[in-house]
């Protein structure tokens, strides 16, 4: 040790003056940035897993994502095995995304006046389900014309709202507002919208609201460092439990399923909801306004209720299993929408039904890897809503947009849908990956 | 910011540097380097920056009022309130509840349970080194080893400098005055080598050896109870060259920092791991504690020129306050008192000790060492217990511990640079080409760690 460092600090003669740590460091430095800076012009898409992270910068003010753009990923995989580091619970399967002219998730444009508009979080964009089959192209199948997928736009802003119905020219419709049993643990948007600073306003004085907009997506991409990307790909790589301990693993909990399949969660996801019913109120409450507000507008409130992955499965878990009371909730939140008069559609009941059955045949209705449902699970939903929302009171669609009633199918709907389309998902994925 | 962070690196340190070399005259160099170490030290909590401007103001005009007067009583007040001032800050934030604590279990024991609510008080970060400082150049000041300096912006600068802001060495003012002197008159080049080698190297012992060996020693000493003998040693001995090597490779990025801007800070490491006897261990581990607790404390209660059994007492005084100024638990106190102890058996038996071989004397000083870092690591004693419970009593492996390969390398080099290598102010620190293109490849790796995230806090910045 001491003979290499004698040799490494002799002095050298044939040391030249520019060899030196003081010049060689900042150099590098230097370059480093400059190879950062260089990579930012290469599109995000080569460096992430899921369209969100490559198109949720520099996104329109109206919608979640860059607009009209698309995003292709033939290997991609579930969320929760990419948070908990974990390559041998990847599921892999294709990822399509296109965006429309607003930045949603819309991948073809019918050119017709909508019937409605799909509001809501990841399930309602469609995130882990194919293009065609997302939660908003199949309802379309039920009303008269397409119901525009708006997801991505929380927290909900009324004015948006507003914006967007006027630009989709929709004057009466419904609003299908997605809801996720995970929002219980958020607060409601408030009434009225935030008085903005008085930096927000003299920056759209100055750059205009869309400048505003371009500009706080220009900052929020600019720590997207691409080296930091690839670093953390590699770290992630080196962090396999060999090499070095999986620091990630802490981030999903492994549950085993009682027919000795493994599914993923999401720790935070598992945790009860602090003060239940007023949690439950406090939403119930939300709703009853938007749905005065919005049928003031001509928009017609529907709220369709998905449940948390881990209220579907607590029950066909081996262990862990803490109590999951996700589904008296939801079924509480469900009772004061309908004694308020908003249509809701609970697809809980349904769901664990589905998913008791499903997993018999080791087919599931969430992806394993993921805390999103897949094909199956909106097919589900779908059929659920069709079968629900008939025997409940819809006011205004234009031209009687809705099919009739179906009191009969709310016991043959979820049937119907379990006969079709749910492989399991790894003969699903196979399925997509070979597809072209 | 961390040292080992992308907005230091990137932004804060070349910022600083090009601003302070276009400077020329030395108040505005002052000037420069305490802002910049106000920035820094805002950007974890900028209310905290009042803090340091208050303790940096009663410090300068309590340096002031001893230069001013020279009468005995208004000198020792001098001395006094501003002690007192920054002793009841240190001990407000860092001491309130751990004395609220230990004073509400003292009364359960007592069985009159009196429950009093804990502050929510936030520790301010390196509170205990600028406090240090504060009182050094006071102390110094009264003694008249230092003139007090006049110019708020150098008084200012040397208590606010960034490079040693947060986790020491612990500066004194005479040390550095020379150079903060000179300041306006530094040459950029002089230093430029040196300094990017010692922080190149800190910065290599910080993200690549005990980093790593924290990565794999983390989650295994929180799941303490399921370890087994060889991983409990594995652990400890993995815990005490990442302490080595994360605040010494703190100190050498310190060190390499103050050479890029001029000033040169004393030694804070000098290979403790090769020390033959415990009292030599604490001459070489963190050199400015070990000489501010001999100088204002151990040396005031009489040091070892007191007779009888006092010299004694003021070691364990002075080594269990040394404990406790790490942190407000009871682990660090007995932590203190364990060397304190160690010590006092040093001065009785020294003697027997030198006659065993010398390897006898490094490995048995290591080890003592060693199980004296139980109680420095351990969150309680029920911890510290158990890990020595683990490594005394056979016990086969209950949890494997994930990466131990890469562990036993990274023990394997870290223990050959900890006691057989030179330390950073024994090198000359004029590289050949290719020792440089080594650096660069080590900084490369360092920046792709950092890049990734998964750079951690350095382990003093809790003290």
């Amino acid at each position: 040790m001491v003979a290499v460092l004698m040799m490494a600090t002799e002095s050298d003669a044939k040391m030249t003056s520019r060899w030196r740590l003081g010049w060689v460091l900042p150099c590098l430095m230097l370059v480093v940035m400059a190879m950062d800076f260089a990579l930012h012009l290469a599109p995000l898409d080569v460096f992430v897993n899921c369209p969100h992270e490559a198109l949720g910068q520099l996104h329109t003010p109206e919608g979640p994502f860059q607009p009209n753009r698309e995003f292709h990923n033939a290997r991609s995989y579930g969320d929760l095995a990419a948070l908990g580091n974990l390559p041998q619970r990847r599921v892999y399967r294709r990822a399509d995304f296109v965006t429309d002219a607003f930045g949603f998730h819309n991948p073809a444009a019918a050119g017709l006046a909508p019937a409605g508009i799909l509001f809501g979080d990841s399930f309602a964009i469609g995130a882990e389900v194919p293009e065609q089959k997302s939660f908003s192209m199949q309802l379309t199948a039920l009303f008269s014309g397409p119901i525009y997928n708006a997801g991505g736009f929380v927290p909900l802003d009324f004015e948006r709202v507003r914006q967007l119905a006027s630009r989709l020219k929709l004057r009466t419709g419904a609003f299908i507002y997605e809801f996720h049993e995970a929002h219980l643990k958020e607060l409601p948007p408030p009434a009225a919208p935030g008085v903005p600073s008085w930096r927000h306003k003299l920056a759209v004085r100055v750059l205009g609201p869309r400048g505003v907009d371009r500009l706080k997506g220009w900052l929020s991409a600019l720590p997207d460092s691409r080296l930091e990307l690839l670093a953390r790909k590699l770290e992630r790589a080196l962090e396999n439990d060999a090499v070095l301990p999986n620091s990630f693993a802490s981030s999903t909990v492994e549950g085993r399923l009682r027919n000795g399949d493994w599914m993923l969660f999401l720790p935070s996801r598992i945790a009860p909801v602090n003060s239940p019913d007023a949690a439950v109120v406090r939403w119930a409450d939300f709703f009853r306004r938007l749905s005065g507000e919005l049928g003031r507008d001509g928009l017609e409130l529907v709220v369709v209720i998905v449940p948390e992955k881990f209220t579907v499965y607590a029950p066909l878990l081996a262990w862990p299993r803490p109590p999951a009371e996700g589904d008296v909730l939801l079924g509480q939140l469900e009772r004061r929408l309908r004694e308020a008069c908003v249509p809701v559609v609970n697809v809980t009941p349904a769901f664990r039904a589905a998913a008791a059955e499903l997993a018999e045949r080791h087919q599931y209705i969430y992806w394993q890897d993921d805390t999103h449902w897949n094909e199956c699970g909106v097919t589900i939903a779908v059929a659920e809503f069709r079968a629900q929302i008939g025997s409940q009171t819809l006011r205004a669609f234009v031209g009687g947009a809705l099919p009739p009633a179906h009191p009969s199918a709310a016991g043959t709907a979820r049937k119907a849908a379990l006969s079709c389309n749910c492989q399991s998902q790894q003969e699903y994925a196979a399925a997509s990956l070979s597809a072209p | 910011m961390l040292f080992n962070s992308i907005p230091f690196l990137f932004l804060f340190l070349p910022a600083a540097y090009l601003g302070f070399w276009q400077l020329k005259k030395k108040n505005h160099r002052f000037a420069w380097l305490t802002l910049t170490g106000y920035i820094f030290y805002g950007m974890w909590n900028y209310k905290f920056c009042a803090l340091m401007a208050l303790s940096t103001l009663v410090s300068y005009l309590a340096g002031l009022g001893l230069l001013r007067w020279q009468e005995p009583r208004i000198r020792k007040l001098c001395l006094v309130a501003p002690i007192t001032i920054d002793l009841l800050l240190l001990g407000f934030f860092k001491y309130f509840n751990f004395v609220l604590d230990t004073f509400t279990q003292l009364s359960v024991w007592l069985h009159a349970p009196v429950h009093v609510r804990a502050l929510d008080i936030v520790l301010p970060v390196g509170i205990s080194f600028y406090t240090f400082h504060t009182i050094s150049y006071i102390v110094d000041s009264y003694r008249r080893v230092v003139v007090p300096t006049k110019n708020i912006f150098e008084f200012s600068c040397y208590v606010s400098l960034f490079s040693q802001l947060v986790a020491g060495p612990i500066v004194r003012f005479r040390q550095i005055e020379a150079d903060l002197e000179n300041l306006g008159r530094a040459d950029r080049k002089r230093w430029l080598d040196r300094g990017w080698s010692f922080f190149a190297i800190g910065l290599m012992k910080k993200v690549l050896i005990a980093d790593t060996i924290a990565a794999i020693i983390k989650p295994a000493l929180k799941e303490y109870g399921q370890l087994s003998t060889c991983g409990a040693w594995l652990c400890v001995l993995g815990y005490t060259y990442q302490l080595y090597f994360d605040f010494s490779g703190y100190s050498d990025m310190a060190v390499g920092l103050g050479y890029l801007f001029g000033i040169r800070l004393p030694q804070n490491f000098n290979s403790p791991y090769k020390a033959a006897s415990i009292s030599e261990l604490w001459r070489r581990w963190h050199i400015s504690l070990s000489a501010c607790l001999r100088d204002y404390l151990y040396i005031p209660l009489g040091g070892n020129r007191v007779p009888g059994w006092r010299p004694y007492r003021n070691v364990m005084i002075t080594m269990v306050l040394g404990g406790l100024w790490h942190g407000a638990n009871w682990t660090y106190v007995f932590f203190g008192g364990y060397h304190g102890l160690l010590l006092c058996l040093h001065k009785v038996y020294g003697g027997h000790w030198e006659r065993l071989p010398g390897i006898v004397q490094r490995a048995g000083t290591f080890f003592l060492f060693v199980f004296g870092l139980i109680l420095f690591r351990s969150d309680s004693f029920a911890m510290a217990w158990t890990l020595l419970l683990r490594m005394f009593s056979w016990r086969t492996g209950v949890a494997a511990l994930p990466g131990h390969y890469v562990l036993l390398a990274m023990l394997a080099l870290a223990a050959c640079i900890a006691h057989l290598g030179p330390n950073t102010f024994e090198i000359k620190h004029e590289w050949r080409p290719w020792a440089v293109t080594s650096f660069a490849v080590g900084y490369v790796a360092c920046l792709l760690v950092i890049a990734a995230g998964h750079a951690s806090p350095f382990l003093y910045f809790q003290f």
